[in-house]
């Protein structure tokens, strides 16, 4: 009689299985491209603004606004770090309900060894909660500033040509850990 | 000097470190295009990266 028990369920699993359960289930594997058109009304009036000798003051007034952003970890919902040999990158994202609804902000800028700036600004609010439609228009700014070419150019309000973003979660059990499991995924009768 | 476009493409494999904490491996391009001159790439490097939300 005791054999047509089946056994218990965590009994069936490999010690080799649970290994690869407990590391799959917290792995994402996220993609995204965006493709931004520039905005030649804002870059007339920056180049009328900016004249050569003025890049100090803008690379100041950058920094100015990265230590802003750092003061502000406090209330901050996300911050985001990157580091490769080249280049850096500081991110913050900021969640919050505004009079329009759900609003987000967000702020990077990343730095290169050749003394590159890209500064990203982004406003996004959306309407009523959970409806996922735009209250406002989202607005993003990015704005390079590149001695090595010697540029310094602000594109775009949101003026995307191409945007492709990819997030999944626990991508690997659902397709990959059949096959990464010594002895397979264990058969529940 | 004028750019004319911005292309900015990331790839990235996360494991979450804790429930608010992630690290992540990833690459990352970020290719402008300038007026006159070729497209310069900005950033193209693989990078480690570190998430934290509260």
């Amino acid at each position: 009689m005791s054999g047509s028990v089946p056994a218990p369920l965590f009994e069936r699993f490999e010690k080799q299985d649970w290994f690869f359960i407990l590391i799959n289930l917290q792995w994402t594997v996220t993609a995204s491209c965006r493709r931004v058109q520039s905005d030649h009304l804002l870059n007339r009036g920056l180049q009328v603004m900016v004249q050569d000798g003025e890049m100090n003051m803008y690379v100041r007034y950058l920094c100015v606004v990265t230590m802003l952003l750092a003061c502000a970890g406090a209330a901050a919902q996300e911050i985001d770090l990157t580091l490769s040999d080249n280049s850096a990158l500081f991110r913050y994202l900021k969640h919050g309900t505004s009079t329009y609804g759900q609003s987000e902000i967000d702020a990077g800028l990343l730095y290169t060894n050749d003394s590159d700036f890209l500064l990203m600004l982004g406003l996004q609010v959306q309407g009523e909660a959970g409806s996922g439609s735009r209250a406002l228009p989202q607005t993003r700014i990015y704005m390079i500033f590149s001695p090595s070419v010697l540029a310094v150019n602000c594109i775009t309000l949101q003026h995307l040509s191409i945007a492709l973003d990819f997030a999944s979660s626990s991508i690997m059990p659902r397709i990959l850990s059949p096959l990464w499991m010594p002895n397979g995924l264990p058969i529940v009768h | 000097m004028d750019a004319e476009r911005l292309t900015y493409s990331t790839l990235s494999i996360e494991y979450d470190l804790l429930q608010q904490a992630k690290v992540y491996l990833g690459y990352r391009n970020v290719r402008a295009s300038i007026n006159g001159q070729s497209s310069i790439d900005l950033d193209d490097d693989t990078h480690l990266g570190f998430r934290i939300m509260y």
